[in-house]
């Protein structure tokens, strides 16, 4: 197993190196000079800021040394300053993560308990009735826009009926209540595109589980059928499903930037927003660096997870 | 193994009766597939709306009527007003012509490019292969909005560099499918007698790969239309993709948000809209995944 996981590893480090070059390069993307961009027209005017910000961000060294030199930097835990607002970069991640691992795991919860059930019972009784509403269920969920359902949920939760706190954020130490209160719409809105991923993978899996034989052998013992899916299907269709979440982690940061600028939730993906509409370049690359790596990471753990469930991956 | 002569004694209308028998054929069983014919029904209503647009929408999107600004559903505006006096229902006709070109160019510059990398990748191996395939899993590492978003506000927000952007988040999937098919066309016989007739590498690649590894990448480009239209609305809505006045499904709901408490058909409409194209190319997607692969026709699992 420590080997699997080794392994796994090294190849993960020429990714990770490729993955700091794209997020590096997003400041090359900038036409003409990335400072001027930067600060615009009217800021760039003032000859000793400009000059500040192209000696801060290196502007005057060879490209492959500033990559350089953002990278040791970023390794030893130092993703610069920000423009807007001088705030070290790590500092503002930091205090903006948080909400977003809050959202996203409320989310992964709402999905799965929308996903197993729906997908066991459209698996158990493939091409039938529930199976085309499970289907249904499942295909709009993927097509729906998860920033209208965002609008939607407020209009009806807290316009219409004003069930719900409409948008905001309470730090859950402060008042547990009020921040869960706050966190149903998103939590929904993010989770429920999430489950209908999941619920595919559950039911294209357990039905390929229950045509193997040993489910002909436990039903030839004379198990009732709930058992043979609990009991002996399950547990092996629920294995690809733990890659799928795993992957679908870079989904759920994508949903999570949408959803947090309609909810007011100041996470991750609020900062890079923010920072995009400021033109803070330096802190979306930094942010975009930080997401790419934690979807590496969740992928590594699904695989070592897949690996310690499956036994035939480790040795494979 | 029989040898096939018949082929070559067929005349041309013979040929063609046969295409068209076969063509006919694939698409019953897209249609037979559940929900393909409502697809492919959407996605060509969606087509005739962007093409007819000009002729069908029954105002212009851009005049503005002062006189019934955030005006509700009526016989006038059967589907209400905007913020500035425009005909909802107009200007969502309207916006089906950008969320088919963003969706249909991003989709052809991700495949465009995603396919010769894969190609390459399959074909050549080695070092080369391991270059492309890692730089693809570093590109598939971001979450394709947060990217999106990255790309397109440095480039400076505009349809084009949204397209450009899109696309370039959508090339891990056709890389990475092209490369699979390469890798097993590779093997087979007739492969290696055009190596030994001597064909060049390009000529290779182009006339004996290429066409047996398409029809994946047709499938996937029809499923990922649907993912680029998602994202290009989202785009929009953050107020980065198309710049207004001109009409689309996104940036017509970032004006609905803003206006929700007071006039709700402008966010509810044009989410419709974004809806039931998608759910249509999905379909439509699926379908075609199912004809193409007779394996999941008949086990109805996918």
């Amino acid at each position: 197993m420590g080997k699997f996981i080794i392994r796994r590893m090294i190849i993960m480090v020429p990714v990770l190196l490729l993955v700091s070059m794209i997020a590096f390069s997003i400041i090359l993307l900038l036409p003409g000079d990335p400072a001027l961009a930067i600060l615009g027209e009217e800021l760039a005017r003032d000859k000793q800021l400009y000059q500040a910000l192209r000696d801060e961000l290196g502007l005057d060294r060879p490209i492959p040394v500033q990559y350089a030199d953002w990278l040791f930097k970023a390794l030893r835990g130092n993703l610069g300053i920000s423009v807007r607002n001088r705030q070290p970069i790590v500092e503002a991640i930091a205090q903006h993560l948080p909400p977003t691992l809050e959202l996203s795991f409320i989310g992964m919860i709402i999905a799965l308990i929308i996903a197993v059930p729906v997908g066991i019972i459209s698996a158990v009784r493939p091409n039938s009735i529930e199976d085309m509403v499970g289907t249904i269920i499942a295909m709009v969920g993927v097509a729906v826009p998860h920033f209208w359902l965002g609008i939607l949920f407020i209009y009806a939760f807290a316009v219409y009926w004003r069930l719900l706190p409409p948008s905001g954020y309470v730090n859950p130490m402060d008042d547990l209540g009020t921040n869960l209160k706050l966190m149903v719409m998103p939590a929904f809105t993010l989770g429920l595109g999430l489950g209908a991923v999941v619920m595919r993978q559950i039911r294209s899996s357990l039905i390929e589980v229950m045509q193997q034989e040993y489910i002909t052998t436990a039903r030839a013992k004379g198990l009732r059928e709930n058992v043979v899916v609990t009991g002996h299907a399950l547990k092996n269709a629920l294995i690809p499903v733990v890659t799928v979440i795993g992957l679908q982690v870079g989904r759920l940061f994508g949903g999570a930037v949408v959803t947090e600028t309609i909810f007011s939730i100041p996470g991750a993906g609020r900062l890079a927003v923010d920072s995009i509409y400021f033109r803070d370049f330096p802190v979306v690359q930094a942010v975009i660096l930080v997401m790419a790596v934690a979807v590496l990471i969740c992928n590594l753990a699904a695989d070592v997870l897949y690996a310690y469930i499956d036994p035939r991956i480790r040795f494979g | 193994m029989a040898v096939r002569v018949e082929a070559v004694e067929l005349t041309f209308s013979e040929k063609l009766n046969r295409f068209w028998v076969g063509q006919i054929k694939f698409w019953q069983r897209v249609n037979k597939t559940r929900l393909a014919g409502f697809g492919i029904f959407t996605t060509i209503v969606v087509i005739l709306l962007a093409i007819t647009a000009d002729f069908i929408s029954p105002y212009d999107p851009f005049y503005q009527d002062y006189s019934v600004v955030l005006a509700g559903p009526s016989s006038a505006h059967l589907l209400g007003v905007d913020d500035l006096g425009r005909d909802i229902l107009s200007r969502i006709i309207h916006g089906s012509r950008v969320s088919l070109e963003v969706g249909i160019i991003a989709v052809g510059v991700g495949a465009g490019v995603g396919v010769i990398l894969g190609l390459i990748s399959g074909w050549f191996g080695g070092a080369l292969d391991e270059i492309i395939m890692r730089a693809m899993d570093a590109v598939w590492s971001f979450p394709a909005l947060v990217l999106a978003l990255a790309i397109t506000a440095a480039l400076g927000p505009s349809i084009g560099n949204a397209m450009i952007a899109i696309g370039v988040t959508l090339m891990p999937y056709f890389s990475r499918l092209t490369r699979g098919s390469a890798l097993s066309i590779k093997e087979r016989d007739f492969v290696m007698a055009g190596r030994v007739i001597g064909a060049s590498d390009m000529r290779m690649i182009l006339l004996y790969i290429l066409p047996n590894a398409l029809a994946p990448v047709i499938v996937q480009a029809s499923l990922n239309i649907a993912g680029a239209i998602l994202t290009e609305a989202a785009l929009s809505f953050l107020g980065l993709g198309v710049r207004p006045p001109t009409p689309s499904w996104g940036g017509m709901l970032r004006v609905g948000y803003q206006y929700m408490e007071v006039a709700p058909w402008l966010a509810v409409f044009p989410g419709i809209a974004i809806f039931f194209t998608v759910l249509g190319f999905n379909f439509f997607g699926d379908g075609l995944r199912m004809a193409l692969d007779p394996r999941l026709w008949q086990r109805g699992t996918a």
